[in-house]
């Protein structure tokens, strides 16, 4: 099994894609659908709950280049049976940017800079060199651009390698993502100044930037381990994933986990102990109107609980347990994103039904996409030089 | 044997010397389903199938764990105590009970006492600093760092028996079997 040239006919994605594809299509398009509807019956709740479920998906794709970048940089097997994975996510991005058009239309339904009465805010009139709407969308392409730009160069030179068999394409991929890893994060960083934190506009935080690059990261990565927990029971791949990869994938949940604890944390403690108006009406909305319902319950569920079952070396190694703690997670994070972006247009907790549509809508197009992507190639890079290790270890 | 060695009061064991991981891991796995429990490898490099086989279970994990809870709940209340009981202040308005700015030293005590207990603990499981080990009696145990890898059947298990456990030993294939002094 040592030998250096794989049989492509052998690692084909699995056959059962094609059923899961046809349901998120339907998903995708009854969410989309629905959300059509809402829009008719109610714009300003439509664009609201649109940009939350978009956010949401965007940064598991956005982040599928970021662990890819990872992977490229520092080599290691257990991102390298997921690299088509990472790639066919990172390739979808271009669709969020087709996703996002409807806000052309509706951006003052969401972003209070946006709306004519902010002229008479002195605050955001002094920002409105960077909060105006044509700057923000230039600054769109440019995230997009980036972005794209980097997903489509990584997946290119690794179809490359599929047929050449070119070692260099190798070197090369770790090239793009040395710089790229520093790009994606300062880009993912000035995209949540845009997409969230401007929400409102009052507010100053130097720390939510990185909050939000963790949150990814986390998000993108427990997205990751589903997909790894399904293609590891299927052909070709059930030989391929070993429980030493779902234990490192354990690992960097449980380190994420506490990572994304240690930046909410720490936004708040600065907040707190500086006790400014400017930085603390955030969290006086979050602890207001019902929105602790939210809040509490996120210290509790969105770090002690996975934190303490991450503890446990066994379950990380057993894929059926870990993927409940995935799923669990990826819950975790809408809560967590809802409640970043809802207070501020809400006083008192509400929660709509079109929140779930837009999530389902998106989601939906997003998971066709995907293996849509996934299915047009081999399921592993069977000629990266690498990969000898992982089968070569059986 | 080849290295008879005499001297010693008491027989530690006997030790089967291996050329590659594979023959050690199929040795252990004899050595398993003959019934042995009181056994230990010695490998270059950390060999993951041999602790598998060895049912090697440490209480190094848990301890660190009460180790990191007692650190939390200690550096929490102690603080709670000087701050709300013993000398109550007012800093900057705030109540007397101000958790937030709490966090930080807790959660440096949780990883000092974890940290301590982790290391500590795997020492004095281990029997660390440990000065003399029978195991170094055999001249070849020399070539344990670098390319040879050792089983040692020791002379505590039920099973054991100087010459059935030898021969025992030498099916399995090993470079040499060598009795290890006390």
């Amino acid at each position: 099994m040592s030998d250096s040239t794989l049989n492509p006919s052998d690692y084909q994605p699995p056959a059962e894609l094609g059923r899961v594809q046809s349901i998120a299509l339907v998903v995708g398009a009854v969410g989309l659908a629905l959300s059509v509807l809402g829009y008719f019956s109610d714009q300003e709740q439509f664009f609201r709950s649109y940009l939350v479920g978009w956010v949401y998906w965007v940064v598991i794709a956005a982040g599928c280049l970021g662990w890819s970048m990872v992977q490229h940089l520092t080599g290691g097997t257990w991102g390298l049976v997921l690299r088509r994975v990472l790639e066919a996510g990172s390739r979808t991005i271009p669709i969020f940017a087709i996703l996002f058009l409807p806000f052309w239309i509706g951006m003052e339904h969401v972003w209070e800079w946006a709306r004519p009465e902010a002229a008479e805010d002195h605050l955001v009139q002094l920002k409105a060199g960077f909060l105006n709407k044509g700057f923000f969308w230039v600054r769109f392409l440019i995230y997009f651009a980036i972005w794209t730009g980097l997903a489509f160069m990584l997946s290119s030179n690794s179809r490359k390698q599929d047929e050449t068999g070119d070692p260099k394409v190798t070197v090369r991929m770790r090239t793009i993502s040395g710089p790229g890893i520093v790009i994606f994060v300062l880009v993912t960083t000035a995209a949540s100044w845009d997409w969230l934190m401007s929400l409102l506009p009052h507010w100053y935080s130097s720390l939510y930037g990185f909050y939000f690059v963790s949150s990814t990261a986390l998000a993108s990565l427990v997205f990751l381990i589903v997909c790894a927990w399904w293609l590891h029971t299927r052909e070709p791949l059930s030989g391929l994933f070993r429980a030493k990869y779902f234990h490192d994938y354990g690992k960097l949940t449980l380190a994420l986990t506490m990572f994304w604890a240690y930046m909410t944390l720490s936004q708040f403690l600065i907040t707190w102990s500086g006790n400014v108006p400017e930085f603390t009406i955030w969290y006086e909305a979050r602890n207001t109107g019902g929105w602790k319902l939210f809040t509490i319950p996120l210290v509790i569920f969105h770090f002690f609980v996975p934190f303490l079952i991450l503890l446990s070396a066994k379950l990380k190694q057993q894929p059926s347990r870990l993927v409940l703690v995935a799923f669990y997670m990826l819950a975790m994070r809408w809560v967590d994103l809802y409640w970043q972006a809802a207070p501020t247009w809400h006083e008192n907790l509400t929660v709509h039904w079109l929140d779930f549509a837009t999530l389902a809508g998106v989601g939906g197009i997003f998971v066709f996409f995907f293996i849509r992507e996934l299915r047009s190639r081999t399921i592993v890079p069977v000629k990266d030089p690498y990969l000898k290790e992982v089968i070569g270890h059986g | 044997m080849s290295a008879p060695q005499e001297t010693g009061s008491g027989l530690f064991g006997l030790m089967a010397e291996f050329e590659t991981p594979t023959d050690i891991v199929k040795a252990a796995e004899s050595v398993r389903e003959a019934g042995y429990r009181s056994w230990n490898a010695y490998t270059p490099y950390p060999v993951p199938k041999l602790w598998e086989l060895m049912e090697h279970k440490s209480p190094v994990p848990a301890m660190t764990f009460m180790g990191g809870l007692t650190g939390a709940v200690a550096s929490f209340a102690f603080i709670t105590w000087t701050q709300v009981v013993d000398y109550p202040w007012n800093i900057g308005g705030r109540p007397t009970f101000s958790w937030p700015a709490w966090i930080p030293p807790t959660f440096e005590t949780t990883i000092l006492l974890a940290g301590l207990t982790a290391g500590i603990g795997m020492l004095a499981i281990n029997g660390f600093p440990k000065p003399y080990h029978p195991v170094f009696n055999v001249d070849a145990f020399e070539r344990a760092s670098q390319d040879r890898y050792f089983l040692v059947i020791k002379s505590d298990d039920p099973h054991f028996d100087r010459t059935s456990t030898e021969s025992f030993l030498r099916e399995l294939g090993p470079v040499e079997v060598s009795e290890v002094d006390e």
